[in-house]
């Protein structure tokens, strides 16, 4: 009964991935759809941790990965809030729903 | 000492789950952003209680202190705006994603439902760590392995990571630092 296996940390990665596909979804906020977007991949990363302690403890595969997609999430993040300003001092706006034309 | 391991793992769930849903649902975007935070501050917990420090140490330094600075600067930077208007689309779009969101919640769920929480059962041969592997790790710590994962046999991409990043902070910095 109190006993903690993969099982849990799927349903909670499953759970956190849903919420930033919400947010994704669902946010104006351009800030709001980056974290969503950062949600989802640190979800990501519970599954490659959970799996590598269940499944190949000792070679560690999965840690390695979780270093990968965690540099490649912050690039991402970095890129995503350049463009941001670039979008916000070319329309006045993080309005997602009105950016539409890159073309100015 | 079951007992503590499911205890430390409900509360660090709650943490995550209702600290993201207030990133998602603030009305005033800081308490989101502080949402996130806390949220990735749970995650390096829920990492640690999976024998990966080095990766919950990454965790907080990468997201609890980066992400977190960079989200406020970026809030400062864009704050002209009332929140009220940017908070969140139309209904319609509401039920929309809350209904496909949790569709997919519940379809992973029903899928992984089989596979019980014993080992050898189910979708996934899993094998639990046994104690003296754990022993080992903790004792040790995961660094080393690590160290020698990345620069034995993950060679190629740790190196392609690097110009990555170096590709992201100048393209980062030509797009944001650019005066019109």
């Amino acid at each position: 009964m109190f006993e903690i296996g993969l099982i849990h940390y799927i349903l909670l990665a499953t759970a956190l991935f849903c919420i930033g596909l919400l947010s994704v979804i669902v946010s104006k906020h351009l800030i709001r759809v980056l974290i969503g977007i950062e949600f989802m991949l640190n979800a990501v990363n519970i599954n490659l941790i959970a799996f590598s302690n269940y499944l190949d403890l000792g070679k560690l595969d999965g840690n390695v990965m979780a270093l990968f997609v965690m540099a490649i999430g912050v690039c991402e993040l970095a890129l995503g809030l350049a463009i941001l300003i670039l979008i916000f001092r070319r329309t006045q706006s993080v309005n997602a729903d009105e950016q539409n034309s890159f073309r100015g | 000492m079951e007992i503590i391991n499911f205890i430390i793992f409900i509360i660090l769930a709650g943490v995550i789950l209702s600290s993201a849903l207030v990133a998602v649902f603030a009305q005033n975007i800081v308490y989101s952003i502080l949402g996130a935070v806390v949220s990735f501050m749970s995650i390096a917990g829920i990492f640690f209680t999976l024998n990966a420090d080095f990766v919950g140490i990454a965790q907080i330094f990468v997201y609890g202190v980066g992400v977190s600075i960079l989200l406020a600067f970026a809030i400062m930077f864009t704050a002209k705006e009332q929140e009220k208007v940017l908070y969140l689309a139309n209904a319609g779009r509401i039920f929309l994603g809350l209904v496909f969101v949790s569709a997919l919640f519940f379809s992973i769920s029903c899928f992984i439902a089989p596979s019980s929480i014993k080992s050898n059962q189910g979708v996934f041969l899993t094998k639990d760590p046994t104690v003296s592997q754990i022993a080992l790790l903790q004792n040790n710590g995961t660094s080393k392995i690590i160290g020698k994962r990345l620069f034995c046999d993950y060679v190629l991409p740790f190196e392609l990571l690097s110009v990555l990043l170096l590709a992201g902070i100048v393209g980062a910095g030509y797009l944001a630092g650019k005066e019109k």
